[in-house]
């Protein structure tokens, strides 16, 4: 068995926390691993799991479907890539920030603009997989684009264009796209039978 | 920069006004006119306004210059790190939050100290409300 990483395009709630953990280690010089990753146009990933909107195969032969467990893996797999940082912030994330109700989620941000009163990354000094959870949940949730830009919460909306300035982060938002519109593409073309399509007069 | 900051090695605090710039990524022309400007006002600790100035600035950017840490992130530390040692009241801790942010993030990547500033991670003050 080998690494792969699938991710669901069409999931409610994409999985950029899974992606960019994968993308921090494939771009790791001091790692001699490349994980490839593909994407399917559903829903979900998996075949037992409902709603698995990222599945890993690892090596050893097992398929992690949750994120929290994916991140948990590979900073234990890849320690200097990745450190776990805080398993209790992953959890927190995944659990809270995809939520799209405003007042709910609004209760959840007050407490990552405080953790981040006197922290500029959610633990220690450097980027850990709870950056990449908390940001990668922000970044699903379309609720997320006015707040940061409003700079509502002072603290978090810091923190997030810091993780944007790295380069890492918002490069899996780009390649996701190109890669999704490029699968629709070639499905399309399946579907017409290999044929161009051609414009109706 | 994640990566910059665990390679880097601390400088004493000492050699702050020393330091390299060659040590540091390379910063863009408004990002040198801001470290200029904040390692100017902050040799005027003494002056509320300038501390007051430096907050601000720190609320939306993690650095001095912006998202890079540079020399000047040193350089403001070393004129900022004894006034700063001296804020433990909540109402200091409150109105400096930003400045102490950074310091301890300086303290802890960039610059050895005899004695780092005490922070009080969870400190319980409230949310600045965006006027």
């Amino acid at each position: 068995m080998s690494f792969i990483l699938s991710v669901a395009a069409k999931a409610a709630a994409v999985a950029y926390p899974a992606l960019i953990a994968t993308l921090f280690v494939n771009a790791a010089d001091a790692v001699d691993v490349s994980i490839p990753i593909e994407f399917v146009d559903d829903k979900t990933v998996s075949t037992e799991v409902k709603d698995a909107s990222a599945q890993l195969t690892t090596p050893e032969g097992s398929k992690l479907t949750a994120q929290a467990e994916i991140l948990a893996y590979l900073s234990e797999k890849f320690p200097t890539v990745l450190p776990l940082g805080s398993s209790e912030w992953i959890q927190f994330a995944l659990d809270k920030f995809y939520i799209k109700n405003f007042k709910e989620l609004s209760t959840d941000l007050e407490k990552l603009d405080s953790h981040l009163n006197f922290r500029s990354f959610i633990s220690g000094f450097q980027i850990s997989a709870a950056d990449v959870a908390v940001w990668g949940v922000l970044r699903a949730n379309p609720l997320m684009g006015s707040v940061l830009k409003n700079g509502v919460y002072a603290n978090i909306s810091r923190w997030y264009a810091l993780l944007v300035a790295d380069g890492r982060f918002d490069a899996v938002v780009d390649t996701m796209i190109k890669d999704v519109n490029e699968l629709r593409k070639q499905a399309k073309l399946a579907k017409s039978g290999g044929k161009k399509e051609s414009h109706k007069a | 920069m994640s990566d910059f900051l665990k390679q880097f090695k601390k400088l004493a605090l000492a050699d702050a006004n020393s330091a390299l710039e060659s040590l540091f990524p390379e910063l863009n022309k408004e990002e040198k006119a801001l470290g200029v400007q904040y390692e100017i006002a902050s040799t005027r600790v003494n002056e509320p306004e300038s501390l007051i100035q430096l907050n601000n600035a720190l609320r939306s950017q993690t650095f001095i210059t912006g998202n890079k840490p540079s020399k000047s992130d040193i350089v403001v530390f070393a004129n900022v790190f004894s006034v700063a040692s001296k804020w433990t009241s909540l109402e200091d801790l409150s109105a400096f939050r930003h400045i102490l942010r950074w310091a301890d993030l300086v303290q802890n990547t960039l610059v050895d100290v005899p004695e780092k500033i005490a922070i009080k991670y969870d400190a319980d003050i409230a949310r600045e409300i965006k006027e």
